[in-house]
């Protein structure tokens, strides 16, 4: 590299605080030339990306009388309308741990306009299942999967006392709910595109009417003949950024389409379908009810058959019952006089077989003697024989005792015979005697034999004689068997008959019980009969009364029937007109916040960039200046060297583009990314867009690289070729100090006596130097100004905390309900609660759009208070001039915003239109000081001549002094009936959440201008030292110390510096001004406002940097060195 | 016509109300190829002169023709081309570039110029040929009054202006600066002017040129001039 080229960037690189310095100021200026700008694009980038992602509708209509299939086709056909699309909605309560809340249900349709976005879960696909918003997630507890219940309002019918007739229900113009089933499952979690604004980020006042949360379901989950609104996407809208003029003229072409070419046919088919649907009805109820009528008719003539065939049934059976009695009497009568008969026959019968029964017992008694003679003789005959038995024992024994010993001798001899030896010798001897003993036994033994049997035949002859009496005994005992026989025979046949006898009693006796229980069967069934008798008289006198009854009832009926057709026929003229309203998208929630918001922050990003811009350029002019100077020897020497003009201005071109490029690029980083990021914090509380998207600018970021690049280049450039117009030799030789002169306060000469000296020297120096001076209190002054400026925002925001709910509204809680009934309910509570609540009024209170001279629109609350009542605990209504304001009931009494943003004045007429789409016009009575939000106020009276009965549906109550009122709006919430309750005390707790996006804003601002005067000061003494370093090094040299040297310079620094602050202050309420009316917003009023203290704040801040510069001067001073400084060039 | 004619030249200041006159109608020649002293003391006109001379300075009024070019006439381009081209300056206070070592310095010289000689030899021949990546900073005052000699030697210029040159420089060197000078005059055909008011050194010159009071009061050719060996001071 050329040697040239080495010096460029060594210099660079050598002096760094320089290099720092303009990086610096170029990136501070860079950032807020872009960074607040960047950050609104990014915001209405982002929103646009969603929009146009969810396919946000860009035209909504509504109809008073509801819109048909046929309105979609209509609208559809539009050239410049691309997709058309119909939804139902309806708001409903859903269900809380403790309570309902009100919400919005809606249908949508996949794929189509108005697409909800799904942050979690899926969207519902059939019936039964619904996505609800994140804030009704958090607010119930609930997860996917969980059900919601849902509670439809259905109209109560009118004007209905009595009751109704069975049958005929349906013809009753009753509500049928919209919503068939009541319990959904929760399957996803999304954002409603149509309302993005973070319900609970509270800039609750900017929103009269939002609804917090909305469930989405198909259209299966809806039964409705008709559609809410139609939503429309106009053609090429899309593809334009939905905040450009480009868009806004699409729109305004459609809907004046719409206007010119669809509205008024659409309205009058509408109106005439409603109508012929009515007429239609009524004939039908007409025909139904004809009828039912004619059915009745005939049930009342067969009822009255019926009682006729009745009565005839029932006398026939008296006549019956009457016979029946009498048969049954004489019946009785017969069986009686029978077993009487019967009777004493039986008597008769019994008594002969007694009589035969006492001659058996004769008989039986003589044969019974008989019997003991017999049985006599028998036993004698038994002794007889029993002597004979003992003596045949006698004799047998004997016999067989004297036969056996005879045996036995026998057998003896026998056996001695036997024994005989016949070989012995007395043998012969012997055998003779035994045998002769033997036969001598044997004789004896036949005699014995003999005698026995003579014994024996005696003893035969008395048994035969024996047997003989035997046999004339049993003769005997036989016949007397025989004829005991026959008694017994006698005996058993008496016993027969006794048992006849018996039967026969028995008999009798169960006829007589039979005939005393036929008796008592008889009876009852004769009060058994009597009774059904009377029963049955009784049934028929009921069913003639019901008769008669039903009778009446028809004739009735039938009038009321024919009453209430009359009346629907009437009412059909009160079939409302079927009006349009064309929507674009400033109606809803969201978009028109984010073109304010954006506008308001866009508004700020202008005014402090261009102050930035001027204390910049000065700032840089100086601080190149002074190193022009600085190298004037060397620029003499490169010109000696041969080195043309541009060559030379090369340098310092190069060195100031590496700063200003430097500081450019990083300026487009802070502005397009870290200043968006921290303002994007911001926008993610106050609105729900899923995501935000850093987008460059290349005019911005460019131009303002471009623009520093030019202002710091360019003055280098200047710089420079000032300096070498000059010739060398001029340039080598060192510049001659400035030549001192007098000052015009020397001439004051009491006080110029009585300066010390070294004050003088300052007095003197502050004068000489006339740019330094200049520069220093115009960037001084500058960024005083900027954070004066900044200060005063701040405060004007914090002031309307007091002004609008200390000054402007006085109560303390507003209760509102749906009105009627739930009014009623809430007064009841509030009855209860009296005790803790000083006064209350009920009011109504309702959303309303205003329609102003160019066409926007305003939705604002509409509060309708009773006539004659004391407003003033409420509200303090005062009007511009200052005098309080008293409602009338000749017109409106307006908020000073809505006649500013609308165009009107006081005396002026203004339309207001009710959420009914009822409109109404009224002159401006006059307009009152406020703050926060809109209204319009106005009496009963003039409420009801312009719409109609007034109905208070809220209230509004100043509670007593030490009443907790968070604890009262929290059990008024828990009530189901009350839709809403604003604590003002609650207001006044979260407001600084509110202005988040603005005080972020501000503090950002208050930053940078701070870093700008830290930069300012520093730059300025930074030169001011090195342009007089031989001043210092000289009285250094002298021998002062160092502080000394120091407040030698800072002296004049710290005057200069308070001078900058007192001109800057003036400056910075002019630009707090400035501001203020750049940041007009529909709904809030800044009037400007600083408090003292702010003064101080920024004329501190300015000071103390002022110190913190001279700290870091006073180190640049002690770095001095007199003896290179003193070097001297001749 | 000579060479250089420096004729009737004023230079005027004004400062507030008074006026100075740094020269007031000087005039002399000088031939090419001479070596030209200039004698005078502080305040005489003598550093003014140079300056016109090397085209960094413009008269109040009066002519000065080198080389046949009428330098007064000059637009401030031509001026500067002039300076780039023809003239080497050597200052009495060296004016190096402190951000470039002093082979760079010299080095400038070769970038301004296209026919410049090579900045290593020019200052080996200063005798710095050790020092040649040194900052000026690190440089005596010797060796850095001799990168400015090597940085107009450089250039090869017609005309080598210098303004006390020895200023600053002990016996030896400054003998070696004064005998480089003559060397460059003789034996390059370099035309040179040095400013000096040691007047011993006067005869090494082939023209004296006296000034006083702004006006030059004597014009000297010396016949035989002095080999710088040979001066004594």
């Amino acid at each position: 590299m050329r040697p040239y080229g080495k010096d460029i960037l060594r210099t660079i690189r050598g002096e760094k605080k320089r290099l720092l310095a303009l990086i610096t100021i170029a990136a501070l200026g860079v950032t807020m030339m872009t960074g607040l700008k960047a950050s609104c694009d990014d915001l209405r980038a982002s929103a646009d990306a969603f929009f146009d992602a969810q396919s946000l509708h860009d035209i909504s209509v509504v109809s008073t009388l509801g819109l048909k299939d046929a309105d979609i086709e209509a609208l559809a056909a539009l050239d410049n309308i691309e997709c058309a699309e119909g939804e139902f909605s309806e708001k409903v309560q859903l269900d809380l741990k403790d309570g309902f809340t009100e919400a919005l249900f809606r249908t949508f349709t996949p794929d189509g306009i108005d697409r909800p976005y799904v942050i979690e879960g899926r969207l519902p696909e059939k019936l039964g299942e619904t996505a609800v918003t994140n804030s009704y997630m958090t607010v119930s507890g609930k997860r996917i999967g969980d059900t919601v219940s849902i509670r439809e309002k259905l109209e109560e019918t009118e004007e209905d006392g009595g009751e109704e007739i069975e049958g005929f229900e349906d013809l009753k113009e009753e509500e049928k709910p919209n919503f068939p089933i009541t319990e959904f499952t929760i399957t996803g979690i999304v954002t409603d595109v149509t309302a993005v604004v973070n319900p609970d980020g509270s800039t609750g006042f900017r929103n009269a009417g939002a609804e917090d949360y909305t469930a989405f379901v198909t259209w299966d989950s809806v039964e409705s003949d008709y559609y809410t609104a139609v939503n429309l996407t106009v053609k090429g809208a899309k593809a334009t950024d939905c905040f450009s003029r480009e868009y806004t003229a699409l729109i305004d072409a459609a809907k004046q389409d719409i206007e010119t070419l669809v509205k008024e046919n659409r309205q009058r088919a509408g109106y005439k379908a409603i109508r012929d649907e009515a007429e239609r009805k009524i004939n039908d109820a007409e025909k139904k009810a004809d009828e039912k009528f004619a059915d009745a008719r005939q049930e009342l003539d067969d009822a009255e058959k019926e009682l006729r065939d009745g009565k005839i049934e029932l006398d026939y059976g008296e006549v019956k019952l009457a016979l029946g009695i009498a048969e049954a009497k004489a019946e009785i009568a017969e069986g009686r006089a029978l077993i009487e008969e019967k009777n004493a026959e039986l008597e008769d019968g019994i008594r002969q077989l007694d009589e035969a029964s006492a001659e058996l017992e004769a008989q039986e008694a003589a044969l019974n003697e008989n019997e003991a003679a017999l049985k006599q003789s028998a036993e004698q005959l038994a002794q007889g024989r029993a002597q004979l038995d003992e003596a045949k024992q006698l004799l047998q024994s004997q016999e067989n005792e004297t036969l056996n010993q005879l045996d036995i001798a026998i057998a003896h001899l026998e056996g001695a015979i036997a024994m005989l030896d016949p070989a012995s010798e007395g043998y012969a001897q012997q055998l003779a005697e035994l045998q002769g003993a033997l036969s001598g036994l044997q004789s004896q033994k036949s005699e014995a034999q003999q005698l026995f049997a003579g014994e024996w035949e005696k003893i035969s002859s008395q048994e035969q004689e024996l047997n003989a009496n035997e046999m004339l005994i049993n003769e005997g005992l036989a016949s007397i068997e025989e004829g005991r026989a026959q008694i017994a025979e006698g005996r058993t046949q008496l016993e027969e008959k006794y048992a006849e006898a018996e039967a026969g009693r028995i008999e009798l006796n169960e006829a007589q019980s039979m005939l005393i229980a036929g008796e008592k069967t008889a009876e009852e069934k004769l009060l058994q009969g009597l009774k059904e008798l009377e029963d049955g008289k009784k049934e028929y006198a009921d069913g003639e009364k019901e008769y008669a009854d039903g009778v009446k009832e028809y004739e009735e009926k039938r009038i009321e029937a024919a009453e209430k057709l009359r009346e629907a026929r009437e009412e059909l003229s009160d079939i409302p007109e079927c009006v349009w309203y064309v929507r674009d998208r400033n109606a809803l929630n969201g978009c028109a916040d984010i073109k304010s918001d954006a506008d308001c922050i866009e508004s700020i990003g202008t005014i402090f960039p261009i102050m930035f811009l001027l204390v910049a350029v000065l700032i840089s002019l100086t601080t190149i200046n002074r190193m022009v100077d600085e190298n004037r020897g060397q620029i003499g020497t490169y010109q000696a060297l041969g080195f043309r003009d541009r060559e030379i201005r090369r340098k310092f071109a190069v060195y100031s583009s590496v700063a200003s490029l430097t500081g450019g690029i990083l300026g487009n980083v802070c502005g397009f990314v870290v200043l968006p990021e921290i303002i994007i914090v911001i926008f993610r509380q106050m609105y729900l867009l899923p995501e935000y998207a850093l987008g460059y600018d290349l005019t911005s970021g460019l131009g303002g690289i471009l623009l520093f690049y030019a202002a710091i280049v360019g003055t280098t450039v200047v710089t420079v070729s000032l300096t070498v117009k000059k010739m060398p030799a001029v340039l080598m030789r060192p510049k001659a100090p400035k030549a001192g002169s007098r000052i015009l306060l020397e001439y004051i000469t009491p006080i110029w006596r009585s300066m010390s000296f070294l004050n003088k020297v300052t007095a003197r120096n502050l004068f000489r130097y006339k740019k330094r001076f200049l520069m220093t209190v115009f960037g001084i002054a500058g960024c005083t100004g900027l954070l004066l400026c900044g200060f005063s925002i701040r405060d004007t925001v914090a002031d309307l905390l007091p002004r609008q709910y200390e000054q402007i509204i006085s109560y303390d809680i507003l209760a509102a309900t749906a009105g009627d009934g739930d009014f009623d309910a809430l007064t009841e509570y509030l009855a209860q609660r009296g005790s803790e609540i000083r006064q209350s009024i009920a009011v109504a209170v309702s959303d309303t759009d205003v329609h102003g001279v160019n066409g926007e629109t305003l939705t604002v609350q509409l509060y309708v208070l009773p006539d004659g009542a004391d407003i003033s605990p409420y509200f303090t209504l005062r009007n511009m001039s200052g005098e309080s304001v008293t409602l009338s009931d000749e017109g409106f009494v307006i908020t000073e915003n809505i006649g500013t943003f609308l165009g009107f004045a006081e005396g002026d007429q203004m339309s207001i239109q009710d959420m009914e789409l009822r409109e109404a016009v009224s002159p401006i009575v006059s307009i009152t000081e406020n703050y926060l939000g809109n209204s319009i106020f106005i009496t009963q009276s003039e409420y009801e001549r312009l719409f109609d009965e007034f109905s208070p549906n809220a209230v509004l109550l100043c509670l007593e002094d030490g009443a907790d009122d968070y604890a009262m709006r929290d059990d008024l919430n828990r009530l189901d009936e009350v839709q809403s309750v604003t604590s003002v005390r609650e207001l006044k707790d979260s407001f600084h959440q509110s202005f988040l996006l603005m005080n972020m804003v501000v503090y950002v601002v208050i930053v940078l201008a701070g870093a700008l005067a830290f930069a300012v000061l520093f730059t300025l003494s930074a030169t001011n030292i090195s342009e007089r370093d031989r001043e210092i090094a000289t009285v250094k040299v002298l021998g002062f110390f160092d502080g000394e040297v120091h407040t030698y310079i800072n002296k004049e620094t710290l005057i200069l510096t308070l001078l900058g602050i007192a001109a800057g202050l003036p400056l910075g309420v002019y630009l707090g001004r400035l501001l203020g009316k750049a940041l007009q917003m529909p709904a809030i009023v800044f009037r400007t406002v600083i408090h003292p203290v702010s003064y101080v704040f920024s004329g501190g801040i300015t000071f103390i940097f002022a110190l913190i510069v001279n700290i870091m001067t006073n180190r640049m001073i002690d770095k001095i060195d007199p003896i290179e400084a003193l070097k001297c060039v001749e | 016509m000579s060479y250089i004619e420096f004729d009737n030249i004023i230079k005027k200041y004004v400062s507030g109300e008074s006026e100075i006159l740094a020269l007031n109608r000087a005039s002399f020649s000088v031939e090419k190829g001479e070596l030209a002293v200039i004698l005078g003391s502080s305040g005489a006109g003598k550093t003014t002169a140079l300056n016109i001379l090397g085209g960094m300075d413009t008269a109040t009024s009066g002519r000065l023709v080198v080389d046949r070019k009428d330098i007064t006439a000059l637009s401030r381009r031509k001026l500067t081309e002039y300076r780039r081209k023809d003239i080497g300056f050597v200052f009495q206070f060296y004016n190096l570039v402190p951000n470039l070592t002093a082979l760079e310095n010299v080095e400038l010289a070769s970038q301004v110029c296209t026919r410049a000689a090579d900045p290593k030899k020019t200052l080996q021949k200063v005798g710095l040929g050790e020092r040649m990546n040194n900052f000026p900073s690190q440089l005596s005052g010797g060796e850095q009054q001799r990168v400015s000699i090597a940085r107009a030697l450089a250039k090869r210029p017609k005309l080598l202006l210098c303004d006390e040159p020895t200023g600053a420089l002990d016996y030896v060197t400054g003998k070696q600066i004064l005998q480089l000078l003559q060397d460059m005059c003789r034996y390059e055909g370099i035309t040179v002017m040095i400013i000096t008011h040691n007047t011993a050194i006067a005869p090494m010159a082939d023209r004296v040129i006296r000034f006083r009071s702004g006006q030059v009061i004597s014009e000297e050719l010396n016949e035989r001039p002095t080999p710088v060996e040979e001066i004594e001071w």
